[in-house]
């Protein structure tokens, strides 16, 4: 028996290989690699080791920390903005409507586009001078925005009209940065619907029923049955579109090309500080040192998340 | 903390009635018309196969479809218009429908928690109920680590503490395995009677129904068919269907012609000759079906002798012994049918017997319409009444 | 039904919101340059100019992008179906030594951000000779965990008799496989490579690293470039990008079911 075991272990890594070369040629050890880059003052070579200098070095760096609050006001607003929305559409979409599969395919569309396409589409909507959404606004009374060139925060600007002037810490991320969200929003939101649509289907339609012969009305029957019965998959969505948005490039890097740090380097998010650093000016050890720091962030949130979110979710 | 009264002002009468209800779903009318009256305390199986309407009646009383057409009444009070959870009714589903993210405890607390009922009586009514199934030391547990058997204990639980004048009941055992159902069938009925409740009760199976039912509604397409207790049902099917329905194995049909000798009627179905009197008038040649049930057919061995004698010949096709009794499935010519027989008659396959129907078991129906033909008794008197609703 | 009116009535706006985008690429997109930069905006072109797609077609090399992506995006997905099925097949089926852990190692470069592989993936690149050819575009995107996870969960739900018959008919593993098992994850196996060739398709940092000339170029990459040269040519901006998005939304529109399974999908976790 034990030859058979054997040939099947054999059999089984065989398999594998195709995937484990891939996976571990440009996956797994160049995660070592970087770390090795990353002591290292490496421009196109190999320069001198450093040990942690790069790293004391982007701690040190207010242009650090400053892509990396840019990186979280990006996730923060991408993922809690999709989430409700995709909840509610999603549960809109799952009552007895005529049409839900046409509803559905139009919100599923944008995530199907190229991000890249998409932005540019986007980057012409928010145009300063000849923009439709400045046209738009305009109609209602809405002065015209300078949108994707706005480094001033959404809620200074916000709380302009009313004449306070919040403290540097309060002023929100850039009125830039809300277009990149807003844009991310519309692109992935489809994503997020039919995932809570599935989630959704998952609740046996017994339950509601005993729920409504229990006397539950419909606020009670979402607060206590619906939402309890969905948050696997929010929870789910949360963690996902959380690791998404801490990898963001595209939109960013289409939406305020050339200067890609955007207005006063108020949507350089992390991805493209490091990009920046790699592409641009060619600092491979610190461009490395920083992607792990960013590595340590997402670990230590996504953690977090399943740590202090994770025991409140009801698996069936 | 202001204690509500714990159900409607009623008169303690749970009656049910049932007038002219119809249920259309699109171009499909799930529910034809159906009136019938529970009585207090009753316990009313609605059977019938699946698709027949049943379950739709009973979402009807609970009020979780509106009826297209006609009244329902609980107590005496009518419910149109009310919510499930105003009817002051209980249900019990097929799949149990506990609230997975909840407790024992919680599911069964539900109920009186959205009806603001007090932190103490909840308390006293879960443990109550608990005790009663035996799942009193389930209460902490989650639904998913529960077998089977005690998630429906909980799903019925779960009833009992609303103490509502109507349970419905919908196919709550048909999940189980098959000892745990035979167990279970018992238990309920006993729960029933203890609590003298009014239990409405939907099922497909026809020992269900006849074990536990003190009133049987036989349902087929959306159409009522027969309300009665089930030994009626069994003995004065009002139909073909129902006729077939409720007995295994099921009743056997020979298509016969009515003969007419005279004054007296007599039924021939070219293998056998049977009497009748049949209380409506008939006429000769008339096509009929002739139903009898298996233990009806008396079967000896060895070919029957001249056709004097009301003996058929027939050869025995397949024999299964049960035991208790043999089930021979017997051929006569083209016509095939089965006979319930003695486990010591020496019947073998290929073996010719004879065989005879006892005189009086035979059932008429109309081969058109599949309704019964009653028969006149010696007195004179039509030989079942049958209630309808 | 007044209910369903008031669901209807804020999912049509959404709807118009989410639609808006792709009627405004195309209405600029047939402007002339003068119409496209007006201020107050036409909402419908005065005069349908025919010219943008084609000029904006040649104000750059794409139709070398088309067929490089094209061919990296098929290389792509035929490399990413094949590692996944048998990757998946082994988990999902052949008893090995060290399989469970192995497949938590699977599951947790899934937790990798990209950012921390854009370096080393690059040197490692340059090192192999690769910089600037389809190997670097198509090898380290080759397989796709998130794959391997969709077809292994299919192939689990296959019921255990059906191996026990294969094996009495004198099948072995791999022709159960290529036989059985396999074919019958046809829609999987669809829903796997029309995901890995939306992911090609739409690439753009990757692609940016790891490609220099022009002629090596992607769409995406290209149409970034594109924005930059054409500066404020807006109408030849939504031409270029209708033009690139087109493929992936005819796609779709024969394809919609696979997309919107893969993603429902990834929502079901073990």
């Amino acid at each position: 028996m034990e030859s058979v075991r054997w040939r099947d272990s054999i059999a089984g890594y065989l398999y594998l290989l195709p995937a484990l070369f891939v996976l571990m040629a440009f996956h797994f050890i160049p995660i070592f690699y970087a770390l090795y880059i990353s002591m290292f003052n490496w421009r196109i070579l190999q320069g001198p080791f450093v040990g942690i200098a790069n790293y004391t070095a982007a701690l040190t760096n207010p242009d650090f920390w400053d892509s990396l609050k840019v990186t979280v006001y990006y996730a923060g607003g991408v993922v809690i903005i999709s989430i409700v929305l995709s909840v509610l559409i999603g549960y809109a979409l799952t009552q007895r409507i005529r049409g839900r599969s046409i509803y559905r395919l139009v919100y599923f569309l944008p995530y199907i586009t190229p991000v890249v396409a998409a932005a540019l589409v986007f980057r012409w909507i928010f145009h300063a001078q000849y923009g439709i959404l400045n046209y738009v606004l305009g109609l209602v009374g809405i002065p015209a925005q300078q949108w994707l060139l706005e480094p001033r925060g959404i809620v200074e600007l916000m709380l302009l009209p009313i004449g306070i002037a919040p403290p540097g810490w309060a002023v929100g991320p850039s009125l830039a940065l809300v277009s990149i969200i807003i844009f991310t929003v519309w692109h992935s939101i489809g994503f997020g619907v039919v995932v809570v649509m599935a989630g959704l289907s998952n609740i046996p339609s017994e339950v509601y029923d005993a729920a409504r012969i229990d006397g539950a009305g419909p606020w009670q029957m979402m607060r206590r049955i619906t939402l309890p019965l969905l948050s696997p998959t929010l929870f789910f969505l949360m963690v996902v579109s959380t690791i998404g948005a801490f990898q963001s490039f595209s939109s960013v890097y289409i939406m305020t090309d050339p200067v890609h740090g955007g207005p006063l380097g108020t949507t350089r998010n992390a991805t493209m500080y490091i990009f920046q650093n790699f592409f641009e000016f060619t600092r491979l050890g610190y461009a490395s040192a920083v992607a792990f720091l960013l590595f340590f962030v997402v670990l230590g949130l996504t953690l977090l998340q399943v740590k202090v979110i994770g025991p409140r979710v009801h698996y069936q | 903390m202001v204690c509500p009264a714990p159900r409607e002002a009623s008169n303690n009468v749970a009656n049910v009635t049932l007038r002219g209800v119809s249920k259309r779903f699109g171009g499909v009318t799930a529910v034809n018309s159906v009136s019938i009256d529970v009585r207090d305390g009753e316990f009313m199986v609605l059977l019938g196969p699946s698709g027949c309407g049943k379950s739709t009646v009973l979402r009807l009383i609970s009020g979780l479809e509106d009826p297209s057409d006609g009244d329902i009444a609980i107590g005496d009070r009518s419910v149109k218009g009310l919510s499930p959870k105003d009817r002051d009714i209980a249900m019990v589903f097929q799949n149990y429908a506990l609230y997975p993210h909840m407790s024992v405890f919680d599911n069964m607390a539900f109920g009186l928690k959205m009806r603001k009922f007090p932190r103490a009586e909840i308390d006293r009514r879960v443990r109550e109920a608990a005790e009663l199934l035996s799942i009193g030391h389930l209460l902490q547990r989650k639904p998913r680590e529960l077998s089977g058997g005690e998630r429906q204990r909980v799903a019925v639980a779960r009833a009992i503490v609303r103490e509502p004048q109507v349970f419905l009941m919908d196919e709550p055992l048909s999940n189980l395995d098959a000892q745990l159902r035979t167990q279970t069938r018992a238990e309920l009925v006993k729960l029933q009677r203890r609590l003298q409740a009014t239990v409405i009760y939907v099922t497909h199976d026809q020992i269900e129904a006849m074990t536990m039912a003190d009133r049987v509604a036989v349902m087929r397409g959306g159409v009522l068919q027969q309300v009665d207790a089930p030994q009626r049902i069994y003995d004065f099917p009002a139909n073909r269907f129902v006729a077939g329905f409720v007995g295994n194995p099921g009743m056997n049909f020979f298509d016969a012609r009515v003969r007419a000798d005279g004054g007296s009627l007599s039924v021939d179905a070219e293998i056998f000759r049977v009497p009748m009197s049949a209380a409506e008038s008939l006429e000769d040649g008339q096509e009929i079906v002739v139903g009898v049930r298996p233990e009806d057919i008396g079967v000896t061995a060895g070919a029957a002798g001249n056709a004097a004698s009301n003996l058929f010949t027939a050869t025995a096709d397949i024999v299964e012994p049960l035991g208790s009794e043999q089930l021979v499935h017997l051929v006569a010519g083209e016509t095939r049918f089965v006979a319930r027989v003695d486990p010591r008659l020496p019947v073998a396959m290929g073996d010719v017997v004879s065989c005879g129907i006892k005189p009086g078991r035979a059932h008429f129906f109309d081969a058109q319409s599949g309704e019964r033909i009653s028969e006149t008794r010696p007195n004179g008197l039509p030989a079942a009444a049958l209630a309808r609703g | 039904m007044s209910g369903s009116w008031m669901l209807h009535v804020p999912l049509v706006i959404g709807a118009v919101i989410t639609l808006f985008p792709f009627y405004w690429m195309m209405t600029t997109a047939f402007k002339g340059i003068e119409e496209a930069s007006a201020f107050p905006p036409t909402f419908w072109p005065t005069q349908l100019v025919w010219d943008n797609f084609p000029r904006a077609w040649q104000a750059a090399p794409f139709g070398r992008y088309l067929v490089n992506t094209v061919f990296v995006a098929l290389g792509q997905t035929f490399c990413v179906v094949v590692s996944a099925c048998l990757a998946a097949y082994a988990f999902a089926r052949v008893p090995f030594r060290g399989k469970n852990i192995v497949f938590m190692c699977f599951l947790a470069t899934m937790m990798i951000p990209i950012e921390v592989l854009l370096v080393p993936d690059f040197i490692i690149l340059k090192t192999l000779g690769w910089y600037d050819t389809y190997l670097a575009l198509i090898v380290p995107w080759a397989t796709s965990v998130f794959a391997i996870f969709l077809l292994r969960q299919f192939f689990l739900s296959l019921p255990n008799e059906l191996w026990d018959a294969a094996q009495i008919d004198g099948c072995g593993r791999f022709g159960f496989l290529w036989r059985i098992a396999a074919p019958m994850a046809k829609p999987a196996l669809v829903t796997v490579g029309l995901l890995s060739f939306h992911g090609a398709w739409n690439a753009l940092l990757w692609p940016l690293i790891a490609t220099g000339s022009s002629e090596m170029r992607l769409l995406q990459v290209g149409l970034a470039a594109f924005q930059s040269d054409a500066r404020v040519q807006y109408h030849l901006w939504m031409a270029a990008a209708a033009l690139t998005m087109a493929p992936m939304l005819v796609i779709f529109f024969f394809a919609q079911r696979y997309f919107i399974e893969g993603a429902s999908r990834s929502g079901i976790k073990g």
